[in-house]
């Protein structure tokens, strides 16, 4: 994939325990989904750092989501919690510098939540595309 | 370890305006242990650099690099060959490391990422407190193993002062009163006299106060 | 330490005479002025004329800017009060300590009271950086040094007259390890504490169990312990003393019995004048400083009415 490519897309990095299944079904049902998700399996949500949130953002995608199990779900415990903790702080830095920070976004979906996955990412990718973000990108 | 935290970016920013190519360089010992200056650190300064000037006229590359301790010529050294394509080097290291690629690279302006804040330990994950100041002539076989140089808000030798309530420190009610501690651990230890005693003024000029200090042993001496 | 004649006295200081002569002792309270008024000084003690035998000048109280404690002493003298200097370690090295101390006493003042201070961040120059180079234990050593030794804190000697303080100290029986409290106030009187004052007792119990560890160790008669008194001037300001000022003992009852009064400030000087009876009975308290914190006009009706006057003249 390209950076062009890239330019309106969204990166879902999703917990192979529960998110990905969900906006997996939801692909596989044919839920309204935008075209632009590109979802990317990790072991945990509580695995992904901040550079690799940064870096997607650097190589153009327009959004991030952080796509973790519900609380106290976490096989391992303190993933998902961590995970928010982390992009917290990470909208935190995006402020710092400028950069709009609901350019990344903290969600959660069980594996059977398939419609709610779709919706998240749904609103996520509508919020993204108004015109206001964009303007607020450009100055 | 020596503790120190990012400065913010719009601090960075300021520093290296007018810079085109930029190195921000980590350190691999104590700023990687209390994350602020490691390699993780320095992916994430470095994307936030080229993020901000998304949008922005300048041209401006951001490079990255992460030796194992900057305040030693050895490693320092390893970054020969990338400092000569830069304009400026971001240290993301304590003062010392700062200082030594100041030396190193004569000719290429360094400046600090970070403030190094003191010498202290992981109080627990995600916390670090300072525990020593460096004072050049330690008093902790006196106090029980705990300083009141660095702990008590007003170095004070013959403690606790008056603000001292409920084990806390006057100044602020999440500091632990040091003289408290120190009360706590002689009692437990069974040398509570030995704070009878009145510990004699300290003697500053081991410390900073003494002028920059400097350490050697002859026989290592080349 | 051994324990001085009754009548014998090391320096002019008037507080040390009133104590010297087994009198009952009152000490009053000054903060400077905030600007460079001379006048204020003279206007404040009108206050305490006869009604005390001292009066404290704070030293950058609460860690805010004022009028110097010697130059302001120095006033206060002038207009016929004995002042006792506050010296505090946090915004003098020793350098300068012992250059004020040779000034003051230059200056004709006799009494000091040696402090480590308040922290910086109490006060409105939060951003300044602190000396503490050495502790109030330190300096009662280095006054005495001074004083009885002829010597600076170096060893070198004096090159003529030396400092004559009265040299007092502060104690706080309020603060914590309670157990360490009196060790610690032992400490200071083998520092060279003539006298001590303490931190306002409004928890009598407290402070009558605190001297009575000062009692098993002989301390009461080695040193002169005059019990603080902050008059309240009402519920909201003994809460706000609760909550904000550290090592301060309010009880709740006390609290309860100013915001039930129909004239708080009345209610506070009655306080006042039962807390100096109190602590008068007990054994081995010496005086009593009264620190009334802008409210310098209660003092007269306070010593009065705990039956504390005429002042002795000793002059």
């Amino acid at each position: 994939m390209t950076t062009g490519e890239l330019r309106t897309s969204v990166i879902a990095f999703c917990c192979e325990n529960s998110a990905l299944q969900a906006v997996e079904d939801a692909r596989h049902f044919g839920m309204t989904m935008p075209e632009c998700v590109q979802t990317i399996r990790v072991p945990c949500a509580g695995k992904v750092e901040e550079d690799h949130i940064l870096k997607a953002l650097e190589s153009g995608a327009a959004g991030v989501v952080l796509f973790a199990c519900h609380t106290e779900n976490c096989q391992y415990l303190q993933g998902n919690v961590r995970a928010e903790k982390r992009l917290t702080r990470l909208r935190g830095l995006l402020d710092e510098i400028g950069y709009p920070a609901d350019a990344v976004l903290y969600a959660s979906a069980a594996p059977a939540e398939a419609a709610r996955a779709a919706r998240i990412l749904r609103t996520f990718a509508d919020d993204l595309a108004s015109v206001d973000r964009e303007e607020a990108i450009e100055q | 370890m020596i503790v120190a935290e990012r400065k913010a970016i719009s601090d960075i920013l300021q520093m290296i305006e007018g810079a085109g190519r930029v190195l921000v360089v980590g350190c691999g010992t104590c700023v990687t242990v209390c994350l602020a200056g490691g390699e993780k650190e320095v992916a994430v300064c470095a994307s936030l650099l080229r993020l901000q000037n998304q949008g922005e006229d300048r041209d401006l590359t951001v490079a990255e690099a992460t030796i194992e301790r900057q305040c030693e010529w050895e490693f320092a050294r390893e970054l020969d060959e990338l400092v000569p394509d830069c304009d400026a080097i971001v240290s993301l290291a304590c003062g010392a490391g700062v200082q030594t690629l100041a030396a190193q690279f004569e000719d290429t302006p360094v400046f600090p990422g970070l403030n190094t804040q003191f010498i202290g330990i992981p109080e627990e994950q995600g916390v670090w407190t300072e525990h020593c100041l460096a004072c050049g002539e330690c008093v902790l076989d006196k106090t029980g193993g705990i300083c009141p140089i660095a702990r008590c808000a007003k170095t004070i030798l013959n403690g606790p002062c008056g603000g001292s309530q409920d084990g806390k420190c006057e100044i602020n009610p999440e500091t632990d009163c040091a003289w408290q501690l120190i009360f706590d651990r002689l009692k437990r230890l069974g040398r509570l006299h030995m704070l009878e005693e009145i510990e004699p003024p300290k003697n500053w000029s081991h410390s900073s106060d003494g002028g920059p200090r400097k350490v050697k042993r002859e026989d290592m001496i080349l | 330490m051994t324990e001085r004649p009754t009548g014998h006295t090391n320096t002019n200081s008037n507080l040390e005479r009133v104590l010297a002569a087994g009198e009952f002792a009152v000490c009053g309270e000054l903060g400077p002025p905030r600007s460079a008024d001379a006048e204020v000084i003279a206007d404040h003690a009108r206050h305490f004329h006869g009604y005390v035998d001292a009066v404290n000048i704070t030293d950058n109280q609460t860690a805010i800017v004022r009028m110097s404690s010697i130059a302001a002493g120095a006033l206060l003298r002038e207009v016929g009060l004995e002042p006792v200097i506050q010296m505090t370690c946090r915004d003098r090295n020793r350098l300068a300590q012992q250059a004020d101390l040779l000034g003051a006493a230059a200056m004709g003042l006799n009494t000091l009271l040696c402090l480590s201070g308040d922290h910086q961040v109490f006060g409105d120059e939060d951003t300044a950086r602190n000396v503490y180079d050495i502790d109030s234990m330190h300096l009662l050593q280095m006054v005495r040094k001074m004083r009885d030794d002829r010597q600076f804190m170096s060893g070198t000697d004096l090159e003529g007259a030396e400092p004559r303080f009265f040299v007092g100290a502060a104690a706080n029986p309020f603060a914590d390890p309670f157990e360490f409290r009196v060790v610690r106030l032992a400490k200071k009187v083998a520092a060279g504490a003539e006298f001590i004052q303490t931190q306002a007792v409004y928890d009598v119990d407290r402070f009558a169990r605190w001297m009575e560890a000062a009692r098993d160790m002989g301390l009461h008669e080695k040193v002169s312990i005059m019990a603080g008194l902050v008059p309240p001037k009402s519920a909201g300001a003994l809460r706000y003393m609760k909550n904000n000022v550290s090592g301060m003992r309010i009880p709740e009852e006390l609290i309860r019995r100013m915001s039930g009064a129909q004239d708080p400030k009345e209610e506070g000087i009655q306080i006042t004048v039962e807390i100096i009876q109190q602590v008068r009975e007990i054994e081995g308290v010496r005086g009593v400083h009264i620190m009334p914190i802008m409210w310098e006009s209660a003092l007269p009706e306070i010593v009065s009415r705990a039956g504390l006057t005429p002042r002795p003249d000793l002059s």
